[in-house]
């Protein structure tokens, strides 16, 4: 009974490391084309986005870590700060525009998909610079 | 002149649909008015959306021009969000202010808790000094998708017709009860706070045109 109870859980854990690995692995060729960018166009706001730089890895893991959203959870429970980075990245297979704002919210774009996505403090703690 | 009876509007074109949730405390003067958008298709994904958040605006106008109240206008909702800083987006700080912004923002801390500590410093400001508070103004949502993809300022969807008649309406009537002006007290959100960038723009350049 012993065996057969360690046997399932080695079971257990196995698939969900592979779940995990599955789910980690499906963003792949990440350029970044603009860091540091503003919505704004003042000097001050400029300024101070410019600091607003990510790596590769990070924006990996921004967009692994990452709850989708709809835009209506955007657009009533989170704010939109100016700073931002952009690039390009395969999703799936599937070629996608990102981008990813300071404050832990981002987005992928295609032709014909649009997917808003939104990271935690808590969950992104690992990300430097995003919140 | 509105019927207004325990801050609830008693008029055929608007209907009654209070959702407790979204009102917080005490709303004392009603000084301006901030026009939203929904960033989504139908008014129906809105009111339940808002009926479990605790986010709001006092009225919801669907595209069908139908006036939902959904806050009393006695009470504050949370609407406005993090606001941005009056007097650098009219290039009139002063000394103190400017350095206080700058420093802020181009100083040690998290994003967001720079932008707040901005939005902090204009909450001391006394309104017109500042723009419009939850504390302060009234909010109206105009139903209407986000158009810009990606971006953040892209457009918004036109107003319908009948949207548009009623939310002229609403507005007048609101003007001339809390003898506000057109000019000086009628905001769009996304030009005073960190929003997309064209939130409530749109609406507001339509009212414009057609406000007399």
């Amino acid at each position: 009974m012993k065996y057969i109870i360690l046997l399932l859980t080695s079971f257990v854990l196995a698939s969900c490391t592979s779940k995990n690995t599955e789910q980690t692995s499906k963003y792949s060729d990440i350029i970044i084309h603009k860091q540091g960018q503003s919505l704004d166009d003042d000097d001050v706001i400029t300024r101070a986005c410019a600091d607003f730089v990510l790596s590769k890895n990070s924006v990996y893991h921004f967009f692994n870590q990452s709850q989708v959203i709809s835009e209506i959870q955007l657009h009533n429970e989170h704010d939109i700060l100016p700073c931002y980075s952009e690039g390009t990245l395969i999703l799936d297979d599937k070629p996608y525009s990102w981008r990813i704002r300071a404050g832990g919210t981002g987005v992928l774009s295609s032709n014909d998909e649009v997917i808003n996505k939104a990271c935690s403090e808590k969950a992104c703690s690992n990300i430097p610079n995003l919140h | 002149m509105l019927c207004i009876f325990d801050g609830v509007i008693n008029n055929p074109k608007v209907t009654n649909k209070i959702i407790p949730n979204i009102e917080h405390g005490i709303l004392p003067k009603v000084k301006a008015l901030v026009l939203h958008r929904t960033s989504a298709g139908t008014a129906e994904s809105t009111l339940n959306a808002w009926q479990s958040k605790k986010s709001g605006a006092h009225f919801l106008i669907d595209k069908t021009g139908k006036i939902y109240q959904t806050a009393s206008l006695k009470k504050q909702c949370w609407h406005v969000g993090l606001l941005q800083s009056r007097c650098r987006l009219e290039g009139s700080c002063s000394t103190e202010d400017a350095k206080f912004i700058k420093k802020t923002l181009h100083g040690s801390g998290s994003w967001g808790s720079k932008f707040k500590k901005v939005y902090l410093n204009e909450k001391k400001k006394d309104y017109p000094d500042r723009y419009p508070l939850n504390s302060d103004s009234l909010g109206i949502e105009l139903v209407g998708a986000y158009l810009g993809g990606s971006g953040d300022k892209g457009p918004f969807e036109k107003l319908k017709e009948p949207q548009g008649k009623s939310f002229l309406w609403l507005v007048t009537e609101l003007l001339s009860q809390y003898d506000l002006s057109f000019k000086e007290d009628v905001y769009a959100h996304g030009s005073i706070a960190r929003k997309k960038v064209k939130e409530g723009v749109d609406a507001f350049e339509w009212l414009k045109d057609n406000y007399q």
